[in-house]
């Protein structure tokens, strides 16, 4: 099951019972089991895979040392074979060839060893993956649940027992009002600065053309052709 | 888990909005949670809930219930939400039992600016998602 399905599961809170738990505590202790079992699944495979390590490491040194063998019984029946030496040779050969056997029996073990070794570390790499995305699971799940418990603890604070929320459009008009209050203040608090500096009086005369506005590059230029 | 909300009450104590705001923030515990109640002085009636897990912050405020909804809107309602979830800077609309939230969730591992901005975007879009909701609501 997908991770996303299985948190709609396990919390509730969609039925709007006042009385069921928010979240499935049952749903949480079966994903709490399975990180468990991961974890017990997980060191199982490292043991094993430590004793066939072991093993692998045994067969592996018996495996070479059989080739080392295979390589120099070879090399001897060529050199018997070349001096005339017909009946060591044979001697010989039937030496190579029990060797042969025995060095195909132990690579056919090691191959499964290293076969073995490949699988379990591929199971201790799935049930850490398995892991995390369980612990991932719970730790959403639980952090899902403080925030509705929150919600509940809130929504009886204002309402006392009943569960509904007091209303949003009267709120939201009382803020408003409220914020806007907070605005004009500030703006009549902004234009008692600026006559306390005499700001608004000279805005007031630029208006009506007593004085003139503030400088600027035409102003001055009007002035000189004046004056010229 | 506390001291994720010790570094939400931290970055908050003396942090001032460039509107002159300041957020108020009260901490709940009891026997299987602790939560923060963080208010914004503007918007005394709308509290964001900071709760936290091994992993993340969650910050909730819950808007309105489903008793207020204009009968016969919830499906249209539902639809407006899931379109605007996308375009509503840092938050989300949430349902959790009856009480239909706005929240915002970040990583513990989130440092005092990153959760002064989450708190601000969170409480600038209450308003916004109170107007834009309230066409399907019943008037007080």
């Amino acid at each position: 099951m997908g991770f996303l399905n299985n948190v709609f599961n396990t919390i509730k809170g969609y039925g709007n019972e006042a009385n069921d738990a928010f979240v499935d505590t049952q749903g949480i202790r079966i994903m709490e089991q399975e990180i468990r079992e991961a974890e017990a699944h997980q060191r199982k495979a490292n043991e094993s895979l430590t004793d066939v390590m072991a093993e692998q490491k045994g067969i592996a040194r018996k495996v070479n040392d059989l080739k080392a063998s295979v390589q120099e019984y070879a090399e001897a029946i060529g050199k018997l074979l070349d001096a005339g030496n017909e009946t060591l040779a044979m001697e010989t050969a039937e030496k190579l060839a029990e060797l042969e056997t025995n060095l195909d029996s132990n690579q056919a073990i090691l191959d499964s060893y290293n076969e073995q070794v490949k699988e379990l570390k591929a199971i201790i790499k799935d049930s850490a993956k398995q892991m995390a995305a369980l612990r991932r699971e719970v730790s959403i799940i639980k952090s899902t649940e403080a925030a509705q418990q929150a919600s509940a603890a809130t929504a009886a604070q204002f309402s006392g027992s009943n569960s509904s929320l007091r209303s949003a459009s009267a709120s939201m008009a009382r803020i408003k009002a409220k914020q806007q209050k907070r605005k004009d203040k500030m703006k009549s608090a902004r234009e008692l600065a600026k006559e306390a500096t005499g700001g608004d009086l000279n805005d007031k005369l630029a208006a009506a053309g007593v004085i003139g506005n503030q400088s600027s590059a035409s102003s001055i230029l009007d002035r000189y052709k004046k004056t010229n | 888990m506390n001291n994720s909300l010790d570094k939400v009450q931290a970055a908050l104590a003396d942090y001032i909005t460039e509107d002159g705001n300041r957020f108020s923030v009260t901490e709940t515990k009891n026997d299987t949670f602790t939560m923060l109640t963080i208010i914004r002085d503007d918007i005394e009636e709308f509290a964001i809930l900071a709760t936290a897990s091994d992993s993340q912050l969650l910050f909730n405020v819950a808007l309105f219930d489903k008793s207020q909804i204009i009968a016969g809107q919830s499906p249209a309602l539902h639809t407006m939400m899931l379109e605007l979830n996308m375009a509503m800077p840092l938050s989300s609309f949430a349902l959790t039992g009856a009480n239909y939230s706005i929240f915002g969730a970040m990583s513990t591992e989130s440092d005092a600016s990153q959760i002064q901005e989450e708190i601000l975007v969170l409480s600038e879009n209450i308003m916004d998602a109170l107007e834009v909701c309230q066409h399907f609501l019943i008037k007080a």
